[in-house]
């Protein structure tokens, strides 16, 4: 039942991205900058690396496609680039978990590596013709730093959350054994 | 580490990246009425974003109230000023559209490009990566919305309807790079009318582009720039801007002029949808149709 939380928060996150963010985004105050908020992906992110690449594929597809149907309504830029991103990052666990500081620097890079990936695209389909100069200066390092503020808020308690999901995931793991194993004995 | 590119990685990986190229095809292609799935989506999520973005419209709105309240003086006196013009020219205003009224009952003209009726509509999201400028709002097919219609602020026209779902339906804004972004208008010149179309957005300046413009045409800084109604879906005479430049195109056949749009982009909480009330193209055309 808790784990119903997590597909929740991702998805309040993603609505507040397209709504009350973009009400209070800075371009409405005369700001030149373009903050790009990736604070559902930054959740998909820590998710592959804690409950394993296939969960976090599987997460990051969903949240591509509700991103490509409701904001892009171009079909795929989104969903491979989330799974292709997450998928990657999911083969740094272990260590990562562990670390607090390694796990916000990969979710923030994963972002950034989201935002190339998803610029390449739109360039080459020829959406956007932004030079390279002003897509670095004017979105991704404000993105960067909104984003990166965002992580260090949420790391900690996600990853206590994340830790304690996969605590009660070992937990049942060994009942359903212990169950196998008694079955067997008789 | 485990080895990345092992042979089902790697054709896994092709597989969607040619996937990834044939949705993208598909998508970018001119179908462009949404499929059902889509709509069901769009509706249901755009149903959460408008109770999201309600109050924080309201938010937004009180603080711009305070900004407003520190040159209130200022502002009124200045109103006061135009209102005693504004008596002269209500009376004038009615003097003609009488007189236009009857001209056009001894004409028998029922229809003009000017007609049309209007549908307010709350602004629920926009997409939050600026690669292209879309908005949402809350008003769909249900409602009557249908695609290419004119969407307008208070202040000026800001875009037209990209696509419908049932109770949801987006709109592109002026400022978007789409080439097919383009829209019939014309000048508002001392006596004569100088047709062109709004095509792109300078981001340096600001600017809208009028292009097209005939080269003999003469047109001045701070003339009204309007939508034509020669689209055959706007109505005519929605405000677009004011010219800031003039110069020759690249080629020196036509003009091209840099305009500063009347209406914001940045700050959208309400607009209007336009209904045109003269009859499309496409309407007259199905009716020839099914009179042969």
């Amino acid at each position: 039942m808790i784990r119903c939380l997590l597909p929740f928060f991702i998805f309040l996150l993603f609505i507040i991205e397209g709504t009350v963010f973009q009400v209070f985004s800075p371009d409405r105050f005369g700001s030149e900058a373009i903050i790009i908020p990736r604070f559902a992906f930054i959740f998909v992110i820590v998710i592959t690396i804690f409950l394993g690449r296939t969960t976090g594929g599987i997460y990051a597809i969903v949240l591509g496609l509700f991103q490509d149907v409701i904001y892009t309504h171009v079909l795929g830029i989104y969903i491979f680039s989330m799974f292709f991103t997450a998928y990657l990052l999911g083969f740094t666990y272990k260590i990562f978990q562990k670390n607090l500081y390694l796990l916000i620097i990969t979710a923030v890079f994963g972002t950034l590596v989201l935002d190339y990936l998803v610029y390449g695209i739109h360039f080459m389909v020829g959406i956007t013709n932004l030079a390279h100069e002003q897509f670095l200066y004017e979105r991704l390092l404000p993105s960067l730093v909104v984003n990166s503020v965002f992580m260090i808020i949420i790391a900690f308690p996600l990853r206590k959350f994340l830790l304690f999901l996969q605590k009660n995931d070992d937990v049942e793991e060994k009942i359903n054994k212990r169950k196998k194993d008694f079955r067997w004995q008789r | 580490m485990p080895q990345f590119f092992s042979n089902k990685r790697l054709i896994v990986l092709l597989v969607s990246i040619i996937l990834l190229v044939a949705l993208i095809g598909y998508s970018m292609s001119d179908r462009r009425s949404l499929t059902w799935p889509e709509q069901f989506m769009k509706d249901s999520v755009g149903w959460v974003q408008s109770t999201f973005n309600k109050p924080a419209h309201y938010v937004a709105g009180l603080f711009e109230n305070l900004d407003e309240m520190r040159n209130l003086y200022e502002e009124n006196r200045i109103l006061k000023a135009h209102l005693d013009d504004y008596a002269q020219i209500a009376v004038e205003v009615n003097v003609l559209r009488r007189q236009n009224d009857q001209l056009k009952e001894a004409l028998d003209i029922e229809e003009s490009l000017f007609d049309h009726e209007l549908k307010p509509a709350l602004v629920i999201h926009r997409s939050p990566d600026r690669w292209n400028e879309f908005i949402g709002v809350n008003k769909g097919e249900q409602h009557g919305v249908e695609v290419d219609m004119a969407v307008i602020t208070s202040k000026g026209l800001v875009g037209k309807v990209n696509n419908v779902s049932q109770f949801t339906s987006t709109v592109q804004l002026l400022t978007d790079h789409d080439r097919t972004n383009r829209i019939s208008a014309m000048v508002d010149a001392e006596d004569t009318e100088v047709y062109g179309f709004i095509e792109g957005y300078d981001e340096q300046t600001g600017a809208l582009m009028l292009r097209k413009i005939e080269a003999d045409a003469k047109i001045e800084v701070g003339q009204t720039v309007i939508t034509s109604g020669l689209g055959g879906i706007f109505p005519k005479g929605l405000l677009i801007g004011e010219v800031m430049s003039v110069e020759a195109d690249e080629y020196g056949l036509t003009k091209n002029a840099y305009i500063e749009p009347s209406a914001s982009f940045h700050n959208l909480d309400y607009v209007l949808i336009v209904k045109r009330g003269a009859p499309t193209i496409e309407a007259i055309m199905l009716n020839d149709g099914e009179g042969d």
